[in-house]
C-alpha cells in the first residue's frame, strides 16, 4: 500500500488546486465546488497521516470533514439560490459593490 | 527527500500550475488541450516523484497511480471548465477518486460515507441549483473569464510548495506502527475472503468516535441542527425589490405558507 | 485452474452467473410487465411473438398457429431496439448526453455484488461464500451505489436541452434526495436490531436462533423502506421525472434506440437489485419459512444443492417484489409533485424516526431482538401516524385550501 508521504503530496496538490479554482473563477458555484476540492485534500491528508499512528482517528476526523461539507453546502447553497434571486446572476463580481 | 528532489518537485509544480493558467477561461478562448497535456506531464511527474520517494514496490500501487492521476487532472479540469455542469462532474470524478485512495488506506467507511455524502446528497445538490439557475446551459459572462488567474495560481502553488517541501521529511516519521492496525494490504485479500468475525474498519471507526470523541459528535449534530435551521430561514425569506434585479415575482406566488399537514 | 479453487475465481464466476440471470430476469419482466398490465386491465398482453423455433409452424394446421404465450417479444424488442437508427439531436451536450445513459446503466449492473446469494457453499472440501464480494461496509455499499443512480437521469435531462428534460432532471433530484432519507433511517433500524452493516452477517443473524425475520421486529421500517424503493427506482406512482401527460417522456425524451433502452435496462436492474436488498435485509434472504428450521436451509448446509435451492428462493423472493412492483404500477395513480414531497417530510421521515426511536430503545434496554417490545412499538408508531393525520386540518390530497380560486387569464377578460 502506499506510503503516507504519497497521500500528503497529493492532498496538498488538491487542496492547491481548490483554492486556485476559489480565487480565480467568478462563478459562485464554481467557487462552491472548489472549497470542495480543498476539503477533499484535506480528507486525503488525514487518511494519509492516519496511516502513520495506530488507530483510526484520522477517518473520524475525516467523517467531521464531511459533517462540515454538508453543513457548507446546506447554508452556502442557500445563500447562492438567495443571491441569485437577487441579481439573476451567479457572478460574484456583481456583488463587489462596497470597494470605493 | 534528498535536496536535488525538492527542486525538482518545486519544479513539477510550477509546470502545473502552468498548466492550469493555460486551461483558464478567458475571452480569447483557452489552451484546454495544451493545460491538459502539460498538466499531465505534471501530473505523471509529481507520481513518478512520490514513486521514487515514497512508494515500496507493491503492485497495488498501479490504482494510487491511477487514481490519483484522475484526482488531480479531474480537479484541474473542475477549477478550468467554462460550463458549471461539467464542473460538477468531474468533481464527482474527484470525489470516486479520492474513494478508491481511501479504500486502498483500509478507510472503507469514510470512503463509502465519502460517495454517499458527497457524490449523493451534496453533488446531487449542486446540480440542482445550477440547473434551476442556467436553464439555457451555461454561456454567461461570469464563466468566460477568469480573475486575475495569474495571482491565484502563484498564490496557491507557493501554499502548496510550503507544504509539500515541508512534509518531504516524513520519510524520517514513524512509519510502523500502521503495520498494527492495517495488517494485511487491502489488495491482497481476496474479495470474499476476509474472515466473517473480524468486524474491521467499520466498528473501529464506531468505537473511536463514540468513545474518545462523542463529544465532537453531539457538537456537529449540533453545527447541522444550526445549519439546517439557517439555510431554511434563508431560503424562506421574502426577496425585496432590487434595482439591478429582476422585478420580484406578484405576490401569492412565492413564499406562501403551507400549514402543517 | 488454481484461480479456480480460490474465492476470487469462485466469485468471478458467480458474478458472471449472477449478471446473467439479472439480464435475463431484466428482458422477461418486460415481458410480464406488458402482461400484468393486460391482466390489470382485462386484456391480453403479447402474445403474438413466438420463440424463435420451428415448433409452432410443425404443428398440424388444424392445431393452428402455436405462439408460445408471445415468449418471444423480448427478444422481438431487443433486435429492435438495436436496429434503431440512433438520433443524436443537434441541440444537445453531445458528450453528456452519451455518458448518461452508460451512468444509468453501470451505475445499476454494479450492485448486486455484496448481496449474499445463497450462505456457502463446499466444493470439493473448500468452503466459499456465495457472495461476489464481502466488504467490510456492504449494506453502506448498496446505499452508495442506489445514491449515484440519479446522476444517469440528471444528466441526461440537463443534457438534452429541453425543457421537459429539465424539469423532469430536477424532479428526480429533489425526489432522490428527499426519499434517501426515510431509506436510510429504515436501514438503521435493521443495522441496529443486527448490530452489523455486513449484509452476510445481518443474514446469518436472521437465520440464526428461531429464525425471526427482521420483518417481524420492524414492520413499520419495512413498509417503508419498500416504499422509498419505489422512489429511488422512479417507478410509478412515484415516476414524476418521466411523466407522461406532463413532460412528455421527462428525463428521456430525446432518447431513442439504444440509449433509450439502456435508461429501461437501468431501471429494471435497479429493481432486481433493490428487491434482492429488501428480501436480504427484511425477509430472510434465502430462508424460505420464517420460525422454522427446514433441512436444506441452514447455515451448515453447504452442499451444492443446498446452494442451487437457497439461490432460488431468494430469486423467487426478488421474482415476489418484482411482481408486487408491476402490480402497484398498474394499480395506483401516480402522486402530484406537492403530494408526493409531503409523502416524503411529513410522512414517512417521521414515521420513520419514530420506528428508529423504537430500535434504540430496544438497544438501550437490550431488548432490541424481542418481538414483545419492537412490535408493540412499532403498532404505537402507526397509531401516533394516525392519531395525527387525523388531526390534520389539510388533506393529504386534492387541492389545496389556501391557494387563490380559479381563474382565467385577465387579458381574455373572462372569469370563471
Amino acid at each position: 500500500m502506499p506510503d503516507a508521504g504519497a497521500y500528503i503530496v497529493l492532498g496538498a496538490a488538491l487542496f492547491a488546486v481548490g483554492m486556485v479554482g476559489f480565487l480565480a473563477r467568478r462563478n459562485l458555484i464554481v467557487m462552491f465546488l472548489s472549497t470542495e476540492i480543498m476539503l477533499q485534500g484535506v480528507l486525503v491528508n488525514l487518511v494519509g497521516f492516519n496511516r502513520m499512528y495506530a488507530g483510526v482517528d484520522g477517518q473520524v476526523f475525516g467523517l467531521f470533514v464531511l459533517v462540515i461539507a454538508a453543513v457548507e453546502a446546506g447554508l452556502g447553497l442557500g445563500l447562492v439560490v438567495l443571491l441569485f434571486r437577487r441579481k439573476g446572476t451567479l457572478d460574484s463580481e456583481v456583488w463587489a459593490t462596497m470597494h470605493g | 527527500m534528498t535536496g536535488g528532489l525538492v527542486y525538482l518537485l518545486y519544479v513539477l509544480f510550477a509546470v502545473g500550475g502552468i498548466a492550469l493558467y493555460l486551461a483558464m477561461p478567458r475571452t480569447q478562448g483557452a489552451h484546454a488541450k495544451a493545460g491538459l497535456v502539460i498538466g499531465g506531464g505534471a501530473v505523471a511527474g509529481l507520481l513518478a516523484l512520490c514513486a521514487q520517494v515514497y512508494m515500496a514496490p507493491h503492485g497495488s500501487n498501479i490504482f494510487y497511480y491511477i487514481f490519483a492521476g484522475v484526482a488531480l487532472l479531474a480537479a484541474g479540469r473542475v477549477v478550468t471548465h467554462p460550463n458549471p455542469t461539467y464542473s460538477a462532474v468531474y468533481f464527482a470524478l474527484v470525489v470516486l477518486s479520492v474513494a478508491v485512495l481511501l479504500v486502498m488506506q483500509r478507510a472503507e467507511f469514510l470512503a463509502v460515507a465519502l460517495v454517499i455524502i458527497y457524490a449523493g446528497a451534496i453533488l446531487v445538490t449542486y446540480a440542482f441549483v445550477i440547473m434551476l439557475a442556467q436553464q439555457s446551459g451555461g454561456g454567461s459572462s461570469a464563466d468566460q473569464r477568469a480573475r486575475e488567474p495569474m495571482l491565484a495560481i502563484i498564490a496557491s502553488f507557493v501554499v502548496m510548495g510550503t507544504i509539500a517541501g515541508r512534509v518531504s521529511d516524513l520519510r524520517e516519521l514513524p512509519n510502523s506502527p500502521v503495520e498494527v492496525q492495517a495488517t494485511a494490504d487491502v489488495m491482497d485479500v481476496p474479495l470474499a475472503d476476509t474472515p466473517v468475525k473480524d468486524a474491521g474498519n467499520t466498528l473501529s471507526v464506531g468505537r473511536t468516535m463514540f468513545n474518545q470523541y462523542v463529544v465532537v459528535v453531539q457538537l456537529a449534530g449540533l453545527l447541522l441542527l444550526v445549519a439546517m435551521v439557517g439555510a431554511i430561514a434563508v431560503s424562506r425569506k421574502r426577496i425585496p425589490a432590487d434595482e439591478h434585479g429582476p422585478p420580484p415575482p406578484p405576490p401569492g406566488e412565492i413564499g406562501r405558507t403551507v400549514p402543517p399537514f | 485452474m488454481l484461480l479456480a479453487f480460490t474465492q476470487l475465481g469462485f466469485s468471478s464466476i458467480l458474478a458472471l452467473v449472477i449478471l446473467g440471470i439479472i439480464l435475463g430476469m431484466v428482458a422477461y419482466s418486460i415481458y410480464f410487465e406488458r402482461k400484468i398490465a393486460g391482466w390489470v386491465q382485462d386484456r391480453y398482453g403479447p402474445n403474438r411473438v413466438g420463440l424463435p423455433t420451428l415448433v409452432g409452424d410443425l404443428l398440424p394446421e388444424k392445431y393452428g398457429k402455436f405462439h408460445f404465450w408471445g415468449l418471444g417479444q423480448p427478444i422481438a424488442d431487443g433486435l429492435k431496439f438495436f436496429l434503431k437508427e440512433d438520433i443524436i439531436p443537434s441541440h444537445v451536450d453531445k458528450p453528456l448526453f452519451l455518458i448518461a445513459p452508460c451512468v444509468s446503466l453501470i451505475v445499476a449492473l454494479i450492485g448486486f455484488v455484496v448481496i449474499p446469494w445463497g450462505g456457502q457453499v463446499a466444493i470439493f472440501g473448500q468452503v466459499f461464500n456465495v457472495q461476489v464480494a464481502n466488504p467490510d461496509i456492504g449494506l453502506l455499499y448498496i446505499l452508495g451505489v442506489g445514491s449515484m443512480g440519479v446522476y444517469g437521469v440528471v444528466l441526461g435531462g440537463w443534457a438534452s436541452n429541453n425543457k421537459y428534460s429539465v424539469y423532469g432532471a430536477v424532479r428526480a433530484t429533489a425526489q432522490m434526495l428527499s426519499y434517501e432519507i426515510p431509506m436510510g433511517v429504515a436501514i438503521m433500524c435493521v443495522v441496529l436490531t443486527c448490530g452489523q452493516v455486513r449484509l452476510e452477517e445481518i443474514m446469518a443473524s436472521q437465520v440464526a436462533g428461531w429464525n425471526v425475520w427482521n420483518l417481524f421486529y420492524h414492520p413499520v421500517a419495512f413498509i417503508i423502506l419498500w416504499i422509498t424503493m419505489f422512489a429511488e427506482t422512479n417507478r410509478t406512482p412515484f415516476d414524476l421525472a418521466e411523466c407522461e401527460q406532463e413532460l412528455v417522456g421527462g428525463f428521456h425524451t430525446e432518447y431513442s434506440a439504444m440509449k433509450f433502452a439502456m435508461f429501461f435496462l437501468a431501471e429494471y436492474a435497479h429493481m432486481i437489485t433493490g428487491c434482492a436488498f429488501l428480501a436480504v435485509l427484511f425477509c430472510g434472504g434465502w430462508d424460505p419459512i420464517p420460525f422454522v428450521r427446514i433441512p436444506l436451509f441452514r447455515p451448515e448446509d453447504t452442499g451444492i444443492i443446498a446452494m442451487l435451492a437457497k439461490m432460488a428462493v431468494l430469486f423467487g423472493k426478488v421474482a415476489f417484489f418484482m411482481f408486487m412492483y408491476m402490480w402497484v404500477r398498474w394499480t395506483v395513480p401516480r402522486f402530484r409533485f406537492d403530494q408526493l414531497m409531503r409523502v416524503a417530510w411529513k410522512g414517512l421521515i417521521p414515521a420513520s424516526l419514530g420506528v428508529l426511536a423504537v430500535a434504540i430503545a430496544g438497544l438501550y434496554l437490550g431488548l432490541h431482538r424481542t418481538l414483545w417490545f419492537t412490535l408493540p412499538g412499532n403498532v404505537a408508531v402507526v397509531l401516533v401516524s394516525l392519531w395525527v393525520m387525523s388531526r390534520a386540518k389539510d388533506p393529504v390530497s386534492g387541492r389545496e385550501a389556501n391557494l387563490p380560486p380559479l381563474t382565467r387569464s385577465p387579458e381574455l377578460g373572462v372569469q370563471a
